[in-house]
């Protein structure tokens, strides 16, 4: 094979890992297709040796075709129009003829567009592309010089520098995870805002519910988001995740009540969540039921006494977030009249008949507590869970009560919520997900659209208690992995999990609290350690301390090692040499110093004065002692100035 | 193994090594000279792109531009650590030519050996100046050495130290040069540079030496007298009468037949000075050898006697090269 060749494959290679970057992320298509060609072209244009198009045209192009992508410069696309401008530089490098310069402009700027198209799409295929390429440059760059110097590759010598680079990226692997965690994160950088569009997503959570809604995106195995209990898990119970508090209805449709209330106090603790969303396109964040706190980042949230976490602004990137729940299906609030009122408040058209249902199913019963689960048990009765909803004609609750009796969590919730309020009992829908599938490799559990659940909470005695009136509510958690059949998919999950978390969720927030928590580790290990082995600690330090000054000591030792002098002369002589004055072979020492002297404008007197006292150490009577090599030194000082000065 | 032109590299002969350790002791480490470590121009390209990829990176908060920005300044540092070990115990000398003139040129061999029991040293180039090599050899292998070709001119004659080279290696990835200029050990005979003579004073050279001298041995010529036999003369010119007389061997000894010997006087060429003089003699016995003359020199101080051959020129030539050097 010709070196050249072998440098070609490796750029070909970027370009193709460059490509995939450029399809897979949220480019405009003329980005990879662009690539596409380009390297098809090239490769064939370098393999038979095709006449090329003139440099100076592709440049225009490519300039042509970088402005292009940038003019006019839109904030929300600035990321994908730098991300596509970039393409095209990269379409002309591997286009047009490649020197060794080329190939780096290359190596450049495809490890730029895959690092920039994964800000994009934050997916794991991101992170295996990028490493490819940076083992694919570390390759090139060890290839490079070789290429330049020799023809035909000899298949040893690319064995070697295979293995060295291959272990080259080995070693580098330790010393990149710790750069990654030290290289100082800002905290709030100055272009996140110039990302991508913002993603829309689909979930079945809003800030309203109407009924047919949650149906739609039920069957969606779309990841809705990730959380990681500390500690470990699973949690005891299936965990109802909590999102929106509906209390306004006219009968079909639930919305948040949008009322200000005042923040609760609420007892901190409980068991810490850390959640991955993926984008949205709402404001709700989820949080296990009972959440008694969150932050996001170093800020602390409120969640008042809704107990729900919302966003100034519809959530359009992955967000990382921690929450504190005490898992429970009920906690304590006073409600205030208004508050009482507003979950009592009965839609306007609300058929008679339900209200008779309800009155039949509490009969004399004033305790609201039994009522209620009077209520509840009539829904376990003859009513079935099912995402096919007949058409009823008229009202749709009143279809679901007494007619086709089939429904999902919705019709359940707002039925038993409108129940309640016609008993003079407090009630409201809550929307969220129930269960999710614990994947055990990573601690969390993992959420899609398709566990989405509406339930309902009722006032009672002073508590918020949580009931669920859908018959399959216990079934809507089933295990992912059991249901997809796919060990292979699980870990798959847990890597995009612990890709997310670990790399792409790194921030200043968590080079900080990496960083606490290291001091924490060392304030318990001083304070923690037992005697023997703290005495093992100090053995151990000992150790490295006495073989540091050997070591330490023999290379001091090694480096005085020598004639002084010859150092000294070996010195002055390289000084010259660098500077135009290398020591001819029949040149004494007075005529060289005498030479150079002239190339150093202020420093004549340092250089002939070492010159004369290095000529009287070595051929007269002066001893090079201590006095004669420290004057030495001087001279040579004085000359390093004068030369660093550009005198 | 790879050569670029003129470069090669090849195991040590063992017999000038113990098991897989070359002898290195008239080789000059490379480390032991003064450091040279710069930065290429294709290294401040590609600090300059990993300096804004790190600008990018904090000011995006893209991690995965930290990743990149992490993996190459990792990938560097080792680079660093592996560059400083591929010159490790590498060593060079000087191979002193066949003959050098001095004013000049002369090819001479620079022979790079790599001590190490396992680890090739790559791309070890050899000038007389960082930065622009006179060759560059790939690979030489772990206990192997390679040679490259250099031109030097040395501009006088005598025993001449080598210059100061500088063995450098931007190994491995072309970003930094790093190295050290090193002077080989040993010294270098370096001849008179020829100066033609008029070829009158050849001749009255010629024939002011012929009056000091005597043919040479040969054949063919007038019988200059016996002497004892040593093994290897002929035995055609075995005297056996002398057997008969004194009971031992002798052999016939007999002048050549062609031209006179040739013995060229310091004060016979023009000069004007000792360099000159120098310079024309040593004109005078090459041109001498070559027409297969039989040539002495007479210096102040020094007569060599008429001779033929290879050690003869070496003598007379070695003998102007140091004349006045222990003056």
């Amino acid at each position: 094979m010709r070196a050249r060749t072998l440098s070609l494959a490796f750029a070909y290679a970027l370009c193709a890992l460059t490509t995939a970057a450029a399809a897979l992320a949220p480019l405009p298509r003329t980005a990879w297709i662009l690539l596409a060609v380009a390297g098809a072209g090239g490769a064939l244009w370098d393999l038979r040796r095709l006449v090329r198009v003139p440099n100076a045209v592709l440049t225009l192009l490519g300039l042509a075709g970088f402005f292009g992508s940038l003019l006019p410069l839109h904030r929300e696309t600035l990321a994908e129009q730098s991300l596509t401008a970039l393409t095209f530089l990269l379409a002309i490098k591997i286009f047009g003829n490649k020197t060794r310069r080329d190939h780096l402009q290359i190596l450049a700027v495809a490890l730029l567009v895959i690092a920039g198209a994964a800000s994009l799409e934050p997916e794991v295929v991101f992170g295996a592309l990028l490493a490819s390429a940076l083992v694919i440059g570390v390759l090139l760059l060890l290839w490079l010089p070789f290429s330049e110097l020799t023809e035909r590759v000899d298949a040893g010598l690319l064995r070697r520098l295979t293995l060295i680079g291959l272990g080259l990226v080995g070693a580098s692997a330790p010393i990149t995870v710790l750069l990654f965690i030290l290289l100082p994160r800002s905290v709030n950088p100055f272009w996140a805002g110039l990302g991508g569009r913002p993603r829309q997503g689909v979930s079945g959570i809003s800030d309203h519910l109407q009924l047919g809604e949650v149906g739609r995106v039920a069957l969606s195995g779309e990841v809705a988001f990730r959380a990681e209990i500390e500690g470990g898990g699973p949690l005891p119970l299936t965990p109802y995740w909590r999102g929106a508090v509906l209390e306004v209805t006219d009968g079909r449709r639930w919305e948040i009540s949008g009322r200000s209330r005042p923040a609760t106090v609420l007892a901190a603790g409980g068991t810490r969540i850390v959640y991955y969303v993926e984008p949205h396109g709402n404001r709700q964040l989820f949080l296990l039921e009972t959440p008694s706190g969150a932050s996001i980042g170093t800020r602390t949230q409120t969640i008042g006494a809704a107990r729900v976490l919302q966003l100034p602004l519809p959530l359009a990137r992955r967000i990382r977030y921690v929450g504190n729940s005490r898992p429970a299906d009920r906690f304590t609030e006073r409600l205030a009249p208004e508050e009482r009122a507003l979950n009592l408040r009965l839609p306007a058209t609300l058929p008679v008949s339900i209200r008779a249902l309800a009155a039949r199913l509490a009969g004399e019963e004033r305790d609201p507590g039994v009522v209620a689960a009077r209520l509840l048990a009539h829904f376990s009765r003859d009513f079935t869970y099912s995402l096919q909803v007949p058409d009823g004609s008229g009202d749709q609750l009143e279809s679901f009560l007494f007619g086709h009796r089939t429904g999902y969590c919705e019709y359940f919730a707002a039925a038993f919520a409108v129940m309640l309020r016609t008993q003079g009992i407090p009630a409201r829908v809550v929307s969220g997900y129930l269960g999710g599938d614990y994947i055990p490799a990573g601690s969390y559990y993992r959420v899609t659209q398709a566990s989405a659940h509406a339930w309902v909470e009722a006032h009672l005695g002073g508590d918020w208690v949580r009931f669920d009136p859908t018959p399959a509510a216990a079934e809507l958690g089933s295990t992912f992995a059991s249901r997809r059949g796919g060990r292979p998919r699980l870990w798959l999950d847990t890597l995009r999990m612990r890709w997310n978390s670990w790399v792409v969720q790194y921030d200043a927030e968590s080079q900080l609290a990496l960083a606490q928590a290291g001091a924490a580790r060392m304030r318990g290990l001083r304070g923690g350690l037992s005697g023997d082995f703290r005495s093992a600690v100090r053995a151990v330090a000992a150790a490295l301390g006495v073989a540091a000054l050997i070591f330490g000591t023999r290379a001091l030792v090694r480096r005085r090692a020598g004639d002084p002098l010859a150092r000294r002369l070996a010195l002055f002589e390289s000084l010259a040499a660098i500077h135009g004055a290398a020591r001819e072979p029949h040149e004494g020492p007075l005529a060289h110093a005498e030479r150079f002297a002239q190339l150093v404008p202020g420093g004549e007197a340092a250089v002939r004065g070492f010159g004369a006292l290095s000529a009287a150490c070595r051929y007269g009577r002066r001893p090079a002692d201590g006095r004669a090599l420290a004057e030495l030194d001087g001279h040579l000082e004085r000359i390093r100035k004068v030369i660093r000065s550009g005198g | 193994m790879p050569r670029s032109s003129g470069i090669s590299s090849t195991p040590p002969p063992s017999a000038e090594s113990s098991p897989g350790q070359p002898a290195i002791a008239p080789h000059t480490a490379v480390t032991e000279g003064t450091l040279h470590i710069r930065l290429t121009a294709t290294g401040a390209i590609a600090i300059a792109l990993l300096l804004g990829a790190g600008i990018v990176a904090v000011n995006s908060g893209n991690n995965l531009l930290f990743l990149v920005v992490a993996a190459l300044l990792a990938a560097l540092a080792l680079s660093g650590l592996l560059g400083h070990h591929n010159l490790r115990r590498v060593a060079v000398r000087l191979i002193e030519p066949d003959e050098a003139w001095a004013g000049r040129p002369v090819s001479v061999r620079a022979e790079i050996v790599n001590p190490r029991r396992r680890l090739p040293a790559f791309l070890l180039a050899l000038g007389e100046r960082p930065g622009r090599p006179a060759g560059t050899v790939l690979e030489v292998p772990a206990g192997g050495r390679a040679e490259i070709p250099l031109t030097l001119t040395f501009p006088t004659r005598g025993v001449q130290p080598w210059p100061v080279h500088a063995v450098t290696s931007e190994f491995p990835f072309g970003l930094i040069r790093r190295g050290g200029l090193v002077r080989s050990p040993g010294r270098c005979l370096v001849y008179p540079a020829p100066l033609v003579v008029p070829w009158e004073i050849v001749e009255a050279a010629e024939r002011e030496g012929t009056m000091v001298s005597r043919r040479g041995l040969g054949a063919g010529g007038d019988y200059r007298g016996q002497r004892d036999y040593a093994p290897g003369d002929s035995l055609s010119r075995v005297q056996w009468s002398s057997w008969l007389r004194l009971r031992r061997l002798q052999t016939k000894e007999f002048e050549s037949e062609g031209e006179p010997p040739a013995v060229y006087r310091f004060d016979a060429v023009p000069g004007p000075g000792t360099e000159e003089r120098l310079s024309q003699l040593a004109w005078l016995v090459r041109a001498g050898l070559r027409r297969g003359r039989s040539v002495g020199l007479v210096l102040p101080g020094l007569a060599i006697p008429p001779g033929t051959g290879a050690s003869q020129r070496r003598r007379l030539l070695g003998a102007l090269a140091r004349f006045g050097e222990s003056a």
